[in-house]
């Protein structure tokens, strides 16, 4: 779409040559007179030249197509002048996503094309998780003069897609639970196994391999080694997508609703290469549900819920004006019965939430009381010194305290350090 | 930005000392607070009152040759930080102008000379000192050609 249209930068000059002559022809003096020829010279170069016809050529090139959340992506756009023209003004504003920001050099670019040149303008761009298709490339040529200028739109295609990719993560501290053998979920129950548990006294039919040798050779007493039992359980991973979790601390990339889904995936990994069931839910604008499974292809459906599900997208659900919050708490609660229905029996829950307000606690403790052993993962997001910032530190660690205090630990992670480093912290804490 | 300044640097030299002598300084200060807000106004306002100086420093008798030095730098000042303010609100202050704004810069000044050594020599050439009126025809025949081509 191209559109031309004058500047009317030049405004004016004609009333100042025009002026500026008749002073000089009313005081007779020359040297005014000289002035209004340089004033005529002016009023004729605002004139000189009628709109350009641009015709240009445009590509853009990314240096990596599919990067990870919170890469740096650098983008070239090239701009070639097709015509026969010399184009001396152009501005370029590229259309970058709105999802994305931009990490170095601008957008923007303002430059001069003779016939058949080229210009590449490189910048970066910085991922963020999920499908962002670039917008047209807004362009504005001007004349010598600047008198006229031309708009013009073009559309470059290209598209980023940004899917985390689920590959070894920790393994959360899973409650104990009872559920099929076959996995490896360090239980209380000691018994078959491989992590030492405990030594009791010998009972005829112990395999002969997990006698405590170093206790025979001392007291000559012939003991057994226990192991603790080793099983597989079946987990669903929550992610607390709400209104409320999309907070940031300060002006730090990553909102709540992104650290869950980063603590998510790597927990889906993990779990999947325990050999455990894993599931994966979100409540929010939407419910999103993956019922627990295994194997290759459950790792891409799980992969495709958290890179690309709407309840999951990285900008917060738009507040309607006469959405009240009676509104979100009723749709809550729906989702919430939702999942409860869906939820397996005896299935542990592992709720990735910042803790941004009571009702995520609450969250927390129906669903425990509901019969689903839950452990909350929460990313640490309230930062600064403003009266704001500290008080939604006190408000989670009270959160947190009032959570322990209902059973359900809670896995406080500094988003600064890997979440395995968290979760081993709390493995310790919880021994 | 500091395009249009230096513009205005070249102006400072040559601002005549007619009665009004506060105009031309007063004319810079504009055209600086124009460009620093990003207001064609105050920088139209700043590039009148030097041109307006060098008209009455012409009709005190001042010298044409600096006067229309003076002239040509405050339309090139003015051309500049126009440029440089419709710049800043289309593209945003980070963007990448650099070989926009040379040209652009390159061009004016190009201009500004050529128009200056031509009045200058067409003055010369008309009888240099006296107000002649072939000079006088000359220059309204070529206001009425451009006035008559703004409607073509």
């Amino acid at each position: 779409m191209t559109r031309s249209r004058a500047t009317n930068r030049w405004a004016g000059v004609d009333a100042v040559a025009w002026g500026t002559l008749a002073v000089g022809l009313l005081a007779r003096e020359p040297a005014v007179l000289l002035l209004a020829a340089v004033g005529v010279a002016v009023a004729a170069y605002a004139r000189a030249g009628g709109p350009p016809t641009p015709e240009l050529q445009l590509a853009r090139e990314l240096d990596d197509v599919a990067p990870e959340p919170g890469d740096e992506v650098a983008v070239r756009l090239t701009v070639h002048n097709d015509g026969e023209q010399i184009l001396p003004d152009v501005r370029v504003v590229d259309g970058v996503p709105d999802a994305l920001a931009v990490t170095d050099g601008s957008a923007h670019l303002g430059t001069a094309l003779r016939p058949g040149e080229t210009v590449v303008h490189a910048y970066a761009v910085r991922a963020e998780r999920g499908t962002h298709a670039f917008s047209p490339v807004t362009i504005a040529c001007r004349n010598l003069g600047g008198a006229h200028e031309v708009d013009l739109t073009e559309t470059v295609e290209t598209s980023i897609e940004c899917r985390p990719s689920l590959v070894g993560g920790p393994e959360p501290p899973l409650r104990d639970v009872v559920a099929l053998p076959g996995g490896r979920t360090p239980t209380a129950a000691g018994g078959e196994g491989l992590e030492f548990h405990g030594v009791r006294e010998h009972r005829p039919g112990d395999s002969a391999r997990r006698i405590d040798w170093a206790r025979l050779a001392r007291t000559g007493e012939l003991a057994t080694v226990t192991h603790r039992e080793e099983r597989s359980a079946t987990v669903v991973l929550l992610v607390d997508a709400r209104g409320e979790a999309y907070v940031r601390s300060g002006s730090a990339p990553d909102h709540g609703v992104e650290w869950g889904v980063r603590a998510a995936g790597s927990l889906f990994a993990g779990l999947l290469e325990g050999h455990h069931a894993v599931g994966l839910a979100a409540i929010g604008r939407e419910l999103a549900w993956l019922g627990p499974g295994a194997g290759e292809a459950h790792r891409r459906r799980g992969r495709e819920l958290l890179a690309a599900h709407p309840a999951l997208s990285p900008a917060p659900p738009s507040t309607r004006v006469w959405a009240s919050r009676r509104t979100a708490g009723h749709r809550t609660r729906a989702q919430l019965r939702r999942l409860g229905a869906s939820l397996p029996t005896g299935a542990q829950v592992v709720f990735c939430t910042p803790l941004p307000d009571d009702g995520s606690a609450a969250i927390a403790r129906r669903l425990q009381a509901g019969g689903n052993a839950v452990t909350v993962v929460c990313p640490d997001v309230t930062g600064g010194r403003s009266p704001g910032a500290r008080l939604e530190r006190l408000g989670r660690t009270r959160r947190i305290r009032s959570l322990h205090r209902a059973d359900v630990p809670v896995v406080d992670w500094d988003p600064t350090e890997p979440l395995g480093v968290a979760l081993e912290r709390a493995r310790e804490a919880w021994r | 930005m500091s395009l249009g300044a230096a513009a205005l640097a070249g102006l400072t030299a040559v601002g005549g000392f007619g009665w009004w002598v506060l105009l031309s300084p007063a004319g810079v200060g504009l055209l600086g607070v124009g460009l620093h807000h990003g207001s064609r106004r105050l920088l139209s306002a700043g590039a009148a009152a030097l041109v307006l100086a060098s008209v009455i420093t012409g009709l005190a008798g001042g010298g044409p040759a600096r006067l229309v030095v003076a002239v040509a730098a405050a339309a090139v000042a003015w051309d500049l930080g126009e440029h440089a303010i419709g710049l800043g609100e289309q593209l945003g202050p980070g963007a990448a102008t650099h070989r926009l704004e040379y040209l652009h810069a390159a061009t004016s000044v190009g201009v500004a000379t050529a128009a200056t050594g031509g009045s200058y020599l067409a003055f010369a050439l008309a009888g240099g000192g006296q107000p002649v009126d072939a000079f006088v025809l000359l220059l309204g025949g070529a206001m009425a050609l451009l006035v008559a081509l703004r409607w073509y």
